[in-house]
């Protein structure tokens, strides 16, 4: 006889359960903030990456480390002598990504681009969370509750440029907040605070796209990508180059109707072909064996 | 190179895909079996909760952080439709529901009109929620942006097929072996152990199993074209994991080795029946085996991209 | 069926109970569950102080502003105000709040238990009190003193107040520094020819930078790259002449690769081409430098030094020198800036000619105090210690020769700095004396050429003392251990020597309180002095001083404000605006000019005008390949490679090679080799680049730590300063070299399979 599970069975498990927590450690709750009466507004933010005038001190790189108290990993140099750490992790939120070019003449430069969460303007990874542990907040960060994830890594797999990690062993994911601690005391981010070129700037979005429209580089990347994003590259040199991915300029929630609308009509495009064409082996079985006993009859 | 949804992902997807084709399998054989297929039926109706739970245990030991926090797995369902996690965990759990069901009505059967109304409806059921069960996960691959080469929408109907395929094949496998250690359970089974002594359900089952091989190849190849544009396709297909499993489990093993075998069989070739009977059963295996080979290997070639 | 039913229940009841019990979380994760919209807040930040000090890492001394939350460094930022951060900071700073924190660092004083010292030797470290390390201390150095004379007693030590007050007053001529592997050949040129040490570049109103290996934006110098890439971006053209492409190539417009310390050929090139055409700037030269008294003379020497000659020696088309010098000549205002460590200098047997030949050109264009030019520093003159606390006349000293060879270098010895090159050499030949002890503070065995013999040469002496932060190797040759405060947890200023626009003082105050028992150099040399030398730590009431009431007494005579109020201020300055030739005039009203014709060096002997001199080391069948050394933006020679951040970011070092040079030598990419030289080889992986000459191979510096005692920094890469040869004083001499370069990139290599 299967009990069928009632709304009070529910809940009167629940307050059962729940005297027992009180015994058990809480894990690390985040406090409520404050709404704050801040300087700042609370138009959508971006920064300018201007990969022509970082000359790759990667101070945004270790001000994000210490900012946010992330370790330190172990590292071994790499295939361009300079990039380190390779990649995002979960304790490495920003890091400044070298590539060398060649011009036509085949003399050979550096460029540098310091890389981190694009906080797009809608959000993959914040579509993709099944516990809405990921949200996008209206000036821009896209930021999470540790404690809320579930570490299914949806949103690692779904991130077209890689960017959340999940930490095996502190079992965190982790990725850029930008500076949303910050920017909310009218602070710049970490990263932008320290850049001492100026090729990385912190402003509202429509002001920072002016900006990159205004700045003579050749090649914008950020504007439109996965719908657009926070984070806006200017170069001199292709993204390709630089080991951007070609991401398309569909948002999310585009792109999973038009998938689905494919999905949708593959499937019936398959379903009927295969009716016809069971049906019309069949019948084709069928007449060659009445032809075949009807040339008998003759 | 690390991947963040390895075998285990590939094992979950296997089992959950097998599960709904199992009770798709299961409904088939009922409603449109004439009740010569009850055999298939029922095995499939076991079949389908039992691995459709396994699978939520590899779901949870694949979750980082179940041991930390195994009470945020209440929150999964928080984000319907939009997250397809959400719907996959809603999907599954009214899946598991409906094919327990299913399986309790076979298990406590009785040969009274309402009895097989209720058994029909609930089959009816079960199939429509096991096909929800086989395409979901591959649609759920397929929103992943990040992963181009599951973006194809083909991508899902493959793995669905492979699901529908590897349910068929693993729930007649099931006859003998529940008809061996465990007949008084289920009366006709006793019957049904007879059966395999004749050729009918696995000839019956090779049959369709082939009809699907052949969609599940086309369906492979017009995935592989779809993918062909996408910039480093070829260099992650040509990977020596991905290409051993992909072309030599799944392809291979898992499609064109049974097809042959039941082609073949057909022509008898001089070859007594019962060692055919032998091969047949071999080769639901190996199908199976290619459905696991399958989805590891898709993994692998998305991630690595 | 009732019965069943309420089994069921209650099994279903405990299972759920069961099942929640184990959720470590509140019961707001099961309401919240519920809930389809979840509440995400981000902590506040919690309350953080503020302090404005300096940055410590290096000598730019950038002003910055320190956050604490609950008495611990969470961040630094530059403090917008100052003119050398400009509110900005590299990652060294930013990173230099680790350092109080580190688990290795020194905490206690300690003595060494194992007698034998050596390369990676645990010297058996116990933990004793400062009266104890003090007091021994002292009597080890008055014994030593009493039995072997003063000048048994070596300083190999920055030359603050304090250091010089107790090595004077013990009587010893032994004051050893680093400079003649950093700034020597610039000091003493820039000296005895423009008369001052210039570092300060108008980059922002440039139309034309020259750079001969000058790589500061490399090496993420923020006062300097601030201002270079403001310049370069209103439309400067930029020009590196440089064997491998650094980082910098990302600003440059043109990249000449150069053949290794030859720099001076194409200089030289470049002064006959400008001579030659008339480019140079006639009012000015006349006006501002010595040119015209010695024109014949000049305009003879530089007609040999034709750009087809300094072709053939550079590797350089004489047509692009001719163009150069053209560009450099016409596209006003042009500069050619030198920093350190740089071709200029001290890094080839013929770069303090290059300095020379650069001050020539700098003024043929008219650069030196001219807008978009090289700037004269604009300090504030601090009371030295013998100014605030006047010390009892200095003993003479018995012997005044010093070890290493300085008092034959005049002018070197003018400049009041040192060198280390020849140390090793004369300590274990014992000439001119035997040394007995040595006093270490702030510099590492590892920064010295061929660091291995001086490691041999430590082993002969009796008793070191060394005060550091870190345990460094300088540490653990050691008898007696001194744990050093760092910049973020004692008094200080900084007059920022690398400023060209107005004075701008910037303070150092303790930001958190000293940890451990770690006590600021000022204080421990106090300490020693008042047990060793006790009248001359004394004020004028008999009673001792503080190193906090010089600091006090220094900066209420110099700025005439409290140091407090100093600290609350961060920045002391004297705003004004930057007006060309202000200096120059004055010079020149008093008689003197720019010595384009090098009159003091005549005078001394010295060659007054820089004549072709080839680099010391050239290739040879067995050592076909020059070495060159950097270092990577994240680094600060060996001072932050055990700091985790700045190792994650830059690992380790490795020889870079162009890959046909590889693949001759059936090298691969991060394959393991060996570099050898002719006086020592490393291990270390190989990486291929293309951006390099193929007859190079380039090393970051600041790797190779043997110290076991830095749990990170140990065993990351290697150094290379074990491949660079150390000198002898009479070799400087035979050069006729008046600085005493330590030439620490003049050697040649081969590269083999590990």
């Amino acid at each position: 006889m299967v009990e069928k599970l009632s709304r009070r069975n529910f809940l009167k498990a629940a307050v059962t359960g729940a005297g027992l927590t009180a015994l058990f450690t809480s894990p690390i709750t985040l406090s409520k903030a404050e709404e704050t009466v801040n300087s700042y507004n609370k138009k959508p933010k971006a920064i300018l990456i201007d990969v022509r005038k970082c000359i790759g001190c990667k101070a945004c790189q270790v001000a994000c480390k210490v900012w946010n108290k992330l370790p330190a990993e172990e590292t071994a140099i790499t295939e361009d002598e300079y990039t380190n750490p390779t990649g995002f992790s979960a304790n490495t939120w920003c890091y400044v990504k070298f590539s060398e070019v060649k011009d036509e003449a085949g003399n050979i430069s550096w460029r540098m681009a310091s890389v981190r969460c694009m906080h797009c303007l809608e959000p993959t990874c914040v579509s993709v969370c099944p516990t809405k542990a990921l949200k996008k907040l209206p000036e821009g960060p896209v930021i999470y509750d540790p404690n809320r994830c579930i570490g299914c890594k949806y949103c690692v797999e779904a991130c077209p440029w890689h960017v959340p990690h999940f930490d095996e062993e502190r079992k965190v994911i982790g990725k850029c907040i930008f500076c949303v601690d910050r920017i909310k005391e009218g602070m710049v981010p970490a990263c932008v605070a320290n850049c001492q070129t100026g090729a990385l700037q912190f402003g509202d979005r429509d002001e920072i796209l002016e900006k990159a429209h205004n700045s003579g580089a050749q090649y914008i990347y950020g504007e439109k990508e996965a719908g657009g994003t926070s984070m806006i590259f200017v170069s001199d040199v292709p993204f390709e180059k630089l080991g951007f991915p070609k991401v398309p300029h569909e948002p999310i929630s585009t792109y999973k109707t038009d998938l689905l609308k494919s999905i949708s009509g593959i499937g019936v495009a398959t379903f009927i072909i295969s009716l016809v064409g069971y049906f019309g082996v069949k019948m084709l079985v069928k007449r060659k064996a009445q032809v075949k006993a009807s040339s008998k009859g003759v | 190179m690390v991947l963040v949804w390895g075998w285990l992902t590939a094992l979950d997807l296997f089992l959950i895909g097998t599960a709904g084709g199992a009770a798709i399998a299961s409904g088939a054989a009922h409603i449109l079996g004439k009740g010569e297929y009850d055999a298939l039926a029922e095995s499939g109706a076991y079949l389908a909760p039992i691995l459709g739970l396994a699978s939520i245990l590899t779901v949870v030991l694949d979750l980082g952080r179940f041991t930390v926090a195994p009470a945020n797995v209440l929150y999964a369902i928080s984000h319907f439709p939009e997250s397809m996690v959400s719907v996959g965990t809603i999907l599954r759990m009214a899946f598991i529901a409906v094919a327990a069901l299913n399986a309790i009505l076979w298990l406590f059967r009785k040969e009274t009109l309402i009895n097989f109304v209720v058994r029909i409806i609930c089959g009816a059921a079960n199939m429509a929620l096991g096909f929800t069960v086989t395409i979901y996960p591959g649609v759920m691959l397929a929103f992943a942006m990040g992963k181009p080469l599951w973006s194809s929408p083909v991508f899902p109907w493959v793995i669905s097929v492979s699901g529908m395929l590897s349910g068929l094949v693993l729930s007649t496998f099931l006859i003998p072996v529940l008809g061996v250690f465990i007949p008084r359970l289920t009366p006709t089974l006793l019957e049904a152990r007879r059966t395999v002594l004749i050729h009918k359900i696995p000839e019956k089952v090779s049959l369709y199993m082939s009809i699907l091989i052949v969609i599940e190849l086309t369906l492979a190849s017009a995935y592989l074209g779809s993918i062909s544009g996408i910039a480093g396709a070829a260099t992650a297909f040509a990977n020596p994991l991905v290409s051993m499993f992909f072309f030599g489990g799944f392809i291979f093993v898992g499609l064109i080795l049974p097809l042959v075998i039941y082609i073949l069989e057909r022509l008898r070739l001089g070859i007594p029946l019962s060692v055919w009977i032998i091969l047949l059963y071999i080769s639901f295996l190996l199908v199976a085996v290619g459905a696991v080979a399958a989805r590891y290997s898709l993994l692998v070639a998305g991630q690595i991209l | 069926m009732g019965g069943t039913s309420r089994r069921e229940f209650l099994k279903m009841a405990v299972a759920s109970a069961a099942f929640l019990g184990l959720c470590s979380g509140n019961e707001d994760i099961i309401l919240n569950a519920l809930k389809f919209q979840p509440s995400i807040e981000w902590p506040k930040p919690t309350i953080m102080e503020k302090f404005y000090t300096t940055c410590g890492v290096c000598h730019s001394n950038c002003g910055i502003i320190a956050h604490t939350e609950d008495g611990v460094i969470k961040f630094v930022e530059g403090n917008p105000k100052d003119l050398h951060s400009g509110g900005k900071m590299c990652a060294k700073g930013i990173a230099g709040s680790y350092l109080p924190y580190a688990p290795d660092r020194l905490k206690y004083p300690m003595k060494r238990t194992n007698p034998e010292k050596g390369i990676e030797v645990d010297p058996g470290w116990v933990t004793i009190s400062w009266d104890e390390a003090l007091n021994t201390t002292a009597e080890k150095l008055k014994e030593i003193k009493e039995t072997y004379g003063p000048q048994s007693i070596i300083f190999i030590a920055s030359p603050t107040g304090y250091v010089e007050r107790l090595r004077k007053a013990i009587g010893s001529p032994n004051k050893i520094t680093h400079h003649d592997t950093c700034i020597i050949t610039h000091v003493v040129v820039e000296k005895f020819t423009i008369g001052a040490k210039l570092w300060a570049y108008d980059f922002p109103n440039s139309k034309y930078i020259l750079c001969f290996g000058w790589d500061q934006p490399s090496k993420a110098k923020v006062t300097l790259t601030r201002r270079f890439i403001e310049g370069r971006w209103k439309g400067a053209k930029v020009v590196v002449i440089n064997p491998n492409t650094t980082l910098m190539s990302s600003q440059a417009d043109e990249w000449i690769q150069i053949v290794p310390g030859t720099d001076l050929a194409f200089a030289l090139a470049m002064i006959n081409v400008i001579l030659n055409e008339g480019l140079y700037d006639k009012d000015y030269v006349e006006k501002y430098t010595n040119f015209k008294e010695h024109e014949s003379e000049i305009r003879s020497w530089a007609s040999q030094y034709t750009p087809e000659w300094a072709s053939e020696i550079t590797g350089v088309p004489a047509e692009t020198i001719r163009r150069i010098a053209r560009e450099f000549a016409t596209i006003k205002p042009s500069v050619i800036p030198i920093h350190k460590r740089d071709p200029p200098g001290p890094s080839y047997a013929n770069s303090w000619k290059l300095v020379h030949a650069i001050i020539i050109l700098n003024a043929l264009v008219g650069a030196i105090d001219n807008v978009g030019g090289w700037l004269f520093t604009k300090g504030v003159t601090f009371p030295s210690l013998d100014k605030v606390f006047p010390p009892p006349p200095y003993p003479e000293p018995p012997i005044k020769e010093d070890i290493c060879g300085r008092v034959k270098l005049p002018l070197l010895d003018k400049v009041k700095l040192g060198i280390f090159s020849t140390l090793a050499n004369n300590i274990l030949n014992k000439k001119p004396y035997e040394v007995k002890a040595a006093i270490i503070y702030h510099y590492n065995i590892l920064s010295f050429p061929n660091p291995k013999k001086l490691v041999e040469a430590l082993k002969k002496l009796e008793f070191i003392v060394t005060i550091d932060i870190l345990p460094s190797e300088s540490v653990q040759m050691a008898d007696i251990v001194l744990p050093d405060c760092t910049y973020w947890e004692r008094k200080g200023y900084s007059v920022r020597i690398y400023n060209g626009w107005y004075p701008q003082v910037s303070v150092f105050q303790p930001v958190i309180n000293p940890m451990y028992e770690c006590k600021s150099a000022g204080w421990i040399f106090c300490e020693l002095g008042k047990r060793i030398v006790p009248e001359y730590f004394k004020k004028p009431d008999g009673t001792f001083f503080s190193s906090s009431e010089y600091i006090e007494a220094s900066v209420k005579q110099a700025l005439g404000i409290s140091f407090e109020e100093l600290a609350s201020k961060g920045l002391w300055d004297k705003p004004g605006e930057f007006k060309p030739f202000t200096k120059l005039e004055s010079m020149a009203k008093a008689g003197k000019k720019i010595q384009v014709y090098g009159e003091t060096f005549k005078k001394y002997g010295y060659d007054p005008l820089p004549s072709w001199q080839p680099r010391r080391d050239k290739p040879t069948a067995e050592y076909p390949l020059y070495l060159i050394v950097t270092r990577p933006p994240v680094h600060r020679h060996g001072k932050t490679t055990d700091n985790p951040y700045l190792l994650e970011a830059y690992p380790e070092n490795a020889a870079i090679i162009h890959p046909e040079t590889a693949k001759a030598l059936g090298i691969n990419d991060l394959e393991w080799v060996w570099v050898e030289s002719r006086v020592g080889r490393i291990k270390v992986k190989a990486k291929l680049f293309e951006g390099i000459r193929k007859d190079c191979v380039c090393l970051s510096h600041g790797f190779g730590h043997w110290s076991r005692g830095l749990i990170y920094g140990y065993g990351h890469g290697a150094n290379d300063g074990d491949l660079v040869p150390d000198q002898t004083i009479d070799e400087i001499l035979a050069r006729k070299d008046p600085t005493g370069g330590a030439c620490m990139s003049d050697v040649c290599v081969k590269v083999y399979k590990a």
